[in-house]
C-alpha cells in the first residue's frame, strides 16, 4: 500500500497535475515522452525508454541537444544504484598552447562557439552502453521513434521555438547550422513542420552498428572530414579511444534520506554540499516561502559553489577530493558562516592539498532510469555535420586555459575532461529507491536540485508543487536571480538582508526545468508520482 | 443643415487653402497673447475642487506647419526640438518620441516625468499597430480603503493625492525600454542625451511653468523641489530664468546606463520608497519589492471603425485599463447610431451639442460602471468590443429624446447587470501628449501622466513621483457593499482616460496621429479633434482651436465664455452649462499629400517640429 509523504494540495499557479502510473515516462516534449511509452508497451524496460527518450530529444529539442552531446545517468537496477559518465574529453592536440596560438595570449577559456569549443561526443556512447548492460529490447529498436519524428518532422511547440529564434543570430554563421537549422533561411515559426533527414540519416547508422559507426565508423569519418574543414582538432584516434565510465554516485545524507549524484567531472557534488549544510537547520519550522526559508539555501548554495568553482575539474587533476569536500566536519564549518540576517559573499573554505534536457523513466518491474544529456549552451558550439546531422555540443568552453585562473585543476590537457554541469540526480532511504529527478539549466542545476529537494522533504510539498514554486537562481557575488511570481513580502524582506534581487521578465531566462518521478511503495501496485516542469513544453505520462 | 461635401482627394474644407500655409522649418517659441489671460481667473477660482487637473496659463498663437519627411509635435518647444535631433540623427519615430519624453520631464515637470506612467501606441506603415501599458500599479500593501477616513468617508483630494499615500509603482521607464528594445533603432543611450544637456545647462523658465508653480504651494513642502523650482522668499523662478536640474541630470545618466533599470533597482528605488515611507503628513505603503516586480505589458491594440464622410477610418488607441479608446468608440459609435453628423459650419451647432451631451452622459455611465484593469475586473463578456456593438448602441440611442435625460444609467450589453457598484468618477490629472512620425512612415502616439499638476509634490533625484492611485474610486464599495470596477486592489492599475490614437484610412495608411492631456476630458478633446477634421473637414489647426466642450455625467462644460450663440436653446433643453476653463493640449499630425501637417493645441506651449 503507497503511503506517500506529501500534501497534494499546489498552492502554486501552474498547468500540470502529477501523474500517477506504475509505467512512467518523464521528459521536456511530448514525442520524447512518447518514444519512451513506445518502448515500455512493447515489453521494454525503463532504459529501453529512457534511451529511445533521449535520442528521440535529440530530434524534437535541438535547442538543447543534439547527436553530439554528452550524457549522464544514474540507475536502479532493481537491485542497486549505478552510474555512468559519458562526458566526452578534450582531443588529444588540445593544450593550453593550442588555444593562444590559434585565439591569442589573452585567451581564458576555448571559444563559446565553433569548432574549436567542441570535445568528444559521449552521448551516443551512453546509449549503447547502457542498452548493452541494462536493456532489454534490441538497441535497433530504440531509434525507430527517433528515426521516425527525424523523417516524418514534427511540428514546434511554443519554448522550443523561443529559444530557436533566439539563438539564430548568433549561431545562423556557424558551419552547417544554417543548412540544419534554418531550412527557410529563418528559425521555424511555432506550429511549423521542421524535418531532420540528415539525423535520421545518422541515426540509422547509429542503430544498425550499435552506435559504433560513431566511434569507427562512416559517421567517425564525417566528423573527422568535417572538423578538418573547419580548422578543428579532433581526430580519429579522439573518437575510438571514447569510452563511457560507470561510476559509484557520491551521496549525502539529508533528512533521512540519501541524495546521489555522479562525482566529478560534474557539479552535482555542490548540491550534496548545500544539503550537508542545510541539514544543521530547521528548515521544516520556517514558514514555506518566506524569507528565512529561501535566504538559509540561498547562502548554503553560495559556499557550495565557491568550492565547486574553484576544485571541481576531471577527478585526477583535482587538488582536493570528492571525499574531503564532503567530509560532515568540514560542511558544518561552512554552514557555520552563514549569517541568517543578511547575504554575503563567499570565498572558497580551506582544504587540505584535491545545454540540457533532463529526463526520468521507470516501470513496474521497479527499474528507474535518472538520465541527463546536453549540447551546454543551447544548440551548442552551433557546428552540425551535415551528412549525418550531428550537432556538436560545446563543452570544451567549460575548460579553462591559465593556471593561475580561478579553477587550475580545470586547465585544458589532451585527453581530459572539462568541469561538467549537467547531474542527474538519485534519491534513495535506507537503500531504497525513492526518486530519479533533475533539475536542468546550467547552473541552475544544484540549486534546483536543493530548492526542489527541501520543498518536498522538509514541506512535504507533492513533486509538481515542488517544481511549480517559484524558484530562485544565484549567479555570482551578491546577485540574485527570482522568478516574477515570487511572493513580495518574501522578496521584500531579502533585499532588506542585502540581497540583490533582480526579478527576471525576460522569459528566455531559465529558471530550470525539472523532472520527477517518485516510488510511491510496489511499482507494480502502487507504481510512481511523476511531475514534468511547465517552463518547457514537456509531460510526464504513463500508463 | 449645411452638408459639407468632401471630394475624396482632400477633408480640407473651402475656407481652408493650404498655399496659405506658412511652411517652416525653424522652431518658434510663441509668445502669450493678452487676451489669453482670460482663461486664468476661471482657473484660480476652481482650486480646491478642480474638475482639471492643469489651470490654464493663457493661450498663445499658433499656427500649423507642414514637414515632408518627419514631423514631432509636443507640448513644449525643446521637447520637440529634442525629436528632431534625434529624426535627423537617424533614430526612428520611437527614439525620438522617447527623447522627448526625457526633455519633457525636465521643462514640463508638473505633467509627466519618469516618476510617472503612461501609454504608447506606435503604428507601422502597413496597419500593424502595437500598444505598450506602462501604467502605474498600486503597492502589494495597499488596499481598496486606502483613500477613507475612519469614518468611512472618502478623503478630500488634497490630502489624498499630495504625499507618499498615492504613490502607484512608476511604469513610464520600463515600458519605454521594453518598447525601445522591439522596436528602437539609436542606442538607448543616445535618447538622453539632449535632456542631459538641458538638465546642464539649464533651460528657460516658460510663462506656463511660472504661473502653475505659484499655484503649488504644496510643492514649496519638499526641500528638493523647493530648492530647485523656488526663490529664498518662496515665489518660483521668473520667466525667462535659466533652469539647472543636475540632480535629474544624474538621474538619467543612470537611468542611460541601466537600460533604466536604475530607477527599479538599487540606491535609487531605495530612495523612492524612503521618501514615500516617510514622508512627514501622508507615508505611503511603496515598497523596494513593489518596484523590483514592476511589469509593463505589451497588450493587443484596440481598434474600431467608423465611419465618417463616406470615408471608414480604422481608429486604434490603447485598451483597458485605459477608457479612452473604448468610450470615445462609444461616443462616435452612439452618434453614428443616433444619425447626428456634425452639423457645423464652422462650429458645432446647438441641436448637434445638444445630442453629443446627451450621448456623453451614456458612455460615461458605462465607463464609471464597466471599465477597469482587465487583469482584475473583464469587461462585459470578456471582449471590452461589447460596449460598441450595434445592437447595443441602437438600444442606448433609443433612450434619447429632445429634452435632457434626468438619470442616466449604465447600460446591460449582455442584459444582464454584474453586481458592481456604480464607481463615482474620479478625474485624472496632470499629463503630456506627444505625437512623431518619421521618414520610414512609422507613428508614435504616447501620451504620459503623473496624474495631478506636479503629481504627488515629492521630489527624488530630480523628478516628480505620481500621485496615480487617486485615479481609483476612493469609495471601494456601495451600501449594499458591492464592489466597484474600478477600485483600489494591490497590484493593480488604476482606470484612465488616456487615449493616445492613430487613425488608418481604408486603404491600410496613416491618416493621424493624436491625443491629449486633459484628465478625464481627454475624451472629449480627442473627439471634437476627430470630429471637426475628419468629418466635418476642418484643418487641424482650425479643429483645436474651437472652444471644447465635454461632460462627466452632470453639466455640459463649455470652455470659458464659449458658443454664446447656443445657450439659450441649450438651457430650454434642460441642460445646465458650466463655465472651465477646459485646458486641452492637444497634438495632431495628419497626413496629406507629400508629407504632414502638424497642429499644437495654444492652450498649452507646444509647437511642431520637422523637416
Amino acid at each position: 500500500m503507497a503511503t506517500l509523504p506529501f500534501d497534494f494540495h499546489n498552492p502554486y499557479a501552474g498547468t500540470r497535475l502529477p501523474v500517477m502510473a506504475r509505467n512512467v515516462v518523464s521528459t521536456s516534449h511530448p514525442l520524447a515522452a512518447h518514444a519512451g511509452l513506445r518502448m515500455l508497451w512493447q515489453g521494454g524496460n525503463a532504459v529501453d525508454a529512457a534511451i529511445a527518450a533521449a535520442a528521440a530529444i535529440t530530434i524534437t529539442e535541438p535547442v538543447s541537444c543534439g547527436l553530439g552531446s554528452d550524457a549522464f545517468c544514474i540507475l536502479w537496477d532493481g537491485q542497486q544504484l549505478h552510474g555512468l559518465n559519458s562526458s566526452g574529453p578534450a582531443p588529444a592536440a588540445w593544450s593550453p598552447a593550442y588555444f593562444f596560438r590559434k585565439y591569442g595570449e589573452s585567451a581564458t577559456t576555448p571559444p563559446k562557439r565553433g569548432i574549436d569549443s567542441v570535445t568528444v561526443p559521449g552521448a551516443v556512447a551512453a546509449w549503447a552502453a547502457m542498452s548493452e548492460r541494462f536493456g532489454r529490447l534490441p538497441f535497433a529498436d530504440l531509434m525507430q521513434p527517433a528515426i521516425e519524428i527525424a523523417e516524418r518532422g514534427y511540428l514546434l511547440p511554443v519554448v522550443v521555438q523561443q529559444k530557436w529564434a533566439a539563438a539564430t543570430p548568433e549561431l545562423q554563421d556557424q558551419a552547417g547550422f544554417a543548412q540544419a537549422f534554418l531550412p527557410w533561411g529563418r528559425a521555424p515559426e511555432v506550429g511549423e513542420r521542421f524535418s531532420f533527414p540528415a539525423a535520421a540519416r545518422g541515426l540509422r547508422a547509429i542503430a544498425a552498428t550499435r552506435g559504433r559507426a560513431f566511434y569507427e565508423g562512416e559517421i567517425a569519418q564525417a566528423l573527422v572530414a568535417f572538423a578538418k574543414a573547419h580548422g578543428g582538432a579532433l581526430s580519429a584516434a579522439d573518437l575510438a579511444a571514447f569510452r563511457p565510465e560507470w561510476v559509484t554516485p557520491i551521496a549525502q545524507h539529508y533528512r533521512g534520506y540519501t541524495v546521489h549524484e555522479i562525482p566529478p567531472n560534474g557539479q552535482g557534488i555542490a548540491a550534496l554540499m548545500a544539503l550537508g549544510m542545510l541539514e544543521h537547520f530547521d528548515l521544516a519550522s520556517l514558514p514555506l516561502d518566506g524569507p528565512d526559508f529561501h535566504h538559509l539555501q540561498i547562502e548554503a548554495m553560495k559556499l557550495a559553489f565557491a568550492d565547486v568553482y574553484r576544485h571541481v575539474a576531471e577527478p585526477g587533476a583535482m587538488a582536493v577530493s570528492a571525499e574531503q569536500l564532503l567530509d560532515p566536519a568540514y560542511l558544518r564549518a561552512r554552514a557555520g558562516l552563514i549569517d541568517p540576517r543578511r547575504a554575503q559573499v563567499f570565498g572558497p573554505g580551506n582544504l587540505a592539498r584535491g545545454g540540457t534536457i533532463y529526463l526520468s523513466a521507470a516501470d513496474e518491474q521497479g527499474m528507474m532510469v535518472s538520465f541527463i544529456q546536453s549540447n551546454y549552451m543551447g544548440f551548442g558550439s552551433g557546428c552540425v555535420e551535415p551528412h549525418y546531422g550531428i550537432s556538436l555540443q560545446n563543452r570544451g568552453h567549460g575548460f579553462g586555459l591559465r593556471a593561475d585562473g580561478p579553477n587550475p585543476a580545470n586547465v585544458v590537457a589532451p585527453g581530459k575532461r572539462p568541469f561538467h554541469t549537467i547531474i542527474p540526480a538519485f534519491l534513495t532511504r535506507e537503500g531504497a529507491p525513492v526518486m530519479s529527478f533533475g533539475v536542468m539549466g546550467a547552473n541552475m542545476q544544484p540549486q534546483g536540485h536543493v530548492q526542489t529537494l527541501v520543498r518536498m522533504l522538509d514541506h512535504h510539498q507533492q513533486p509538481q508543487a515542488a517544481c511549480d514554486a517559484p524558484r530562485w537562481r544565484y549567479n555570482t557575488g551578491l546577485a540574485l536571480n527570482v522568478e516574477t511570481r515570487f511572493p513580495s513580502d518574501t522578496l521584500e524582506a531579502l533585499l532588506a538582508r542585502g540581497h540583490q534581487v533582480e526579478v527576471i521578465q525576460d522569459s528566455y531566462q531559465d529558471f530550470g526545468a525539472g523532472q520527477f518521478i517518485w516510488r510511491a511503495g510496489d511499482p507494480g501496485v502502487d507504481g510512481y508520482v511523476a511531475a514534468s516542469d511547465f517552463r518547457r513544453d514537456g509531460l510526464a505520462a504513463g500508463f | 443643415m449645411w452638408l459639407r461635401v468632401i471630394s475624396a482627394a482632400t477633408v480640407w474644407p473651402r475656407v481652408f487653402d493650404p498655399a496659405r500655409l506658412r511652411r517652416s522649418r525653424a522652431l518658434r517659441l510663441c509668445a502669450v497673447s493678452l487676451g489669453g489671460l482670460l482663461g486664468l481667473g476661471a482657473a484660480l477660482a476652481q482650486v480646491d475642487a478642480p474638475i482639471e487637473p492643469e489651470a490654464a496659463s493663457g493661450r498663445q498663437s499658433a499656427r500649423e506647419q507642414f514637414h515632408a519627411r518627419h514631423a514631432a509635435a509636443t507640448a513644449h518647444p525643446l521637447a520637440s526640438a529634442a525629436a528632431l535631433e534625434i529624426l535627423r540623427a537617424g533614430g526612428n519615430a520611437l527614439d525620438a518620441a522617447i527623447a522627448a519624453q526625457w526633455v519633457l520631464g525636465l521643462v514640463e515637470p508638473q505633467s509627466s516625468g519618469i516618476g510617472g506612467g503612461g501609454f504608447l501606441v506606435l503604428g507601422e506603415p502597413g496597419g500593424r499597430v502595437r500598444t505598450y501599458d506602462g501604467r502605474e500599479t498600486a503597492p502589494a500593501l495597499a488596499d481598496e480603503a486606502l483613500f477613507l477616513q475612519a469614518d468611512g468617508q472618502p478623503l478630500p483630494f488634497r490630502a489624498a493625492a499630495v504625499g507618499g499615500r498615492a504613490v502607484g509603482v512608476p511604469g513610464l521607464v520600463r515600458m519605454l525600454a521594453q518598447a525601445h528594445r522591439e522596436a528602437g533603432r539609436l542606442p538607448w543611450a543616445r535618447l538622453f542625451e539632449p535632456a542631459i544637456r538641458l538638465a546642464q545647462e539649464g533651460f528657460a523658465v516658460t510663462p506656463r511653468l511660472h504661473t502653475l508653480l505659484g499655484m503649488a504651494p504644496e510643492l514649496r513642502r519638499d526641500p528638493e523641489a523647493r530648492a530647485l523650482y523656488f526663490q529664498e522668499d518662496g515665489t518660483p523662478h521668473p520667466v525667462g530664468f535659466r533652469l539647472r536640474n543636475p540632480a535629474l541630470a544624474q538621474t538619467y545618466r543612470q537611468l542611460a546606463r541601466s537600460r533604466g533599470e536604475a530607477l527599479y533597482r538599487g540606491a535609487m528605488a531605495k530612495a523612492i520608497v524612503d521618501k514615500v515611507q516617510h514622508h512627514p503628513d501622508n507615508p505611503g505603503r511603496l515598497r523596494r519589492a513593489d518596484l523590483a516586480q514592476y511589469t509593463p505589458l505589451a497588450r493587443e491594440p484596440l481598434c474600431f471603425d467608423w465611419r465618417a464622410q463616406a470615408q471608414t477610418y480604422r481608429v486604434c488607441g490603447m485598451g483597458l485599463p485605459s477608457s479612452g479608446t473604448v468610450t470615445l468608440a462609444q461616443i462616435l459609435g452612439l452618434l453614428v447610431a443616433a444619425r447626428a453628423e456634425p452639423q457645423w459650419q464652422e462650429r458645432p451647432q446647438a441641436d448637434w451639442l445638444f445630442t453629443y451631451s446627451e450621448i456623453a452622459r451614456l458612455a460615461y455611465a458605462d465607463r464609471a460602471f464597466y471599465l477597469a484593469d482587465p487583469a482584475f475586473v473583464p469587461p462585459p463578456g470578456g471582449r471590452v468590443q461589447t460596449l460598441w456593438q450595434p445592437d447595443y448602441l441602437a438600444q442606448r440611442a433609443r433612450l434619447l429624446g429632445p429634452q435632457r435625460l434626468p438619470v442616466v444609467e449604465p447600460g446591460q450589453p449582455l442584459g444582464v447587470r454584474p453586481p458592481l457598484a456604480y464607481g463615482s468618477d474620479s478625474t485624472e490629472r496632470g499629463t503630456s501628449h506627444l505625437s512623431v512620425v518619421d521618414a520610414q512612415g512609422l507613428a508614435v502616439s504616447l501620451t504620459s501622466s503623473i496624474e495631478d499638476a506636479f503629481g504627488a509634490r515629492i521630489m527624488v533625484g530630480g523628478f516628480l513621483l505620481n500621485n496615480q492611485l487617486t485615479d481609483f474610486n476612493f469609495q471601494p464599495r456601495d451600501a449594499q457593499g458591492r464592489p466597484s470596477a474600478n477600485r483600489l486592489e494591490p497590484g493593480k492599475r488604476p482606470r484612465s482616460s488616456m487615449a493616445p490614437l492613430i487613425v488608418y484610412d481604408a486603404q491600410g495608411q496613416i491618416m493621424q496621429v493624436l491625443g491629449s492631456p486633459g484628465g478625464a476630458l481627454i475624451i472629449h478633446y480627442v473627439a471634437k479633434t476627430l470630429l471637426a477634421t475628419l468629418q466635418a473637414g476642418l484643418s487641424p489647426q482650425a479643429a483645436i482651436a474651437l472652444p471644447n466642450f465635454a461632460t462627466v455625467g452632470g453639466p455640459l462644460l463649455l470652455e470659458t465664455g464659449a458658443y454664446p450663440e447656443l445657450r439659450a436653446e441649450l438651457a430650454a433643453r434642460g441642460v445646465p452649462l458650466q463655465d472651465v476653463a477646459l485646458t486641452s493640449g492637444v497634438q495632431v499630425l495628419q497626413r496629406v499629400p507629400r508629407g504632414w501637417l502638424g497642429a499644437s493645441d495654444p492652450r498649452r506651449e507646444g509647437v511642431v517640429a520637422g523637416d
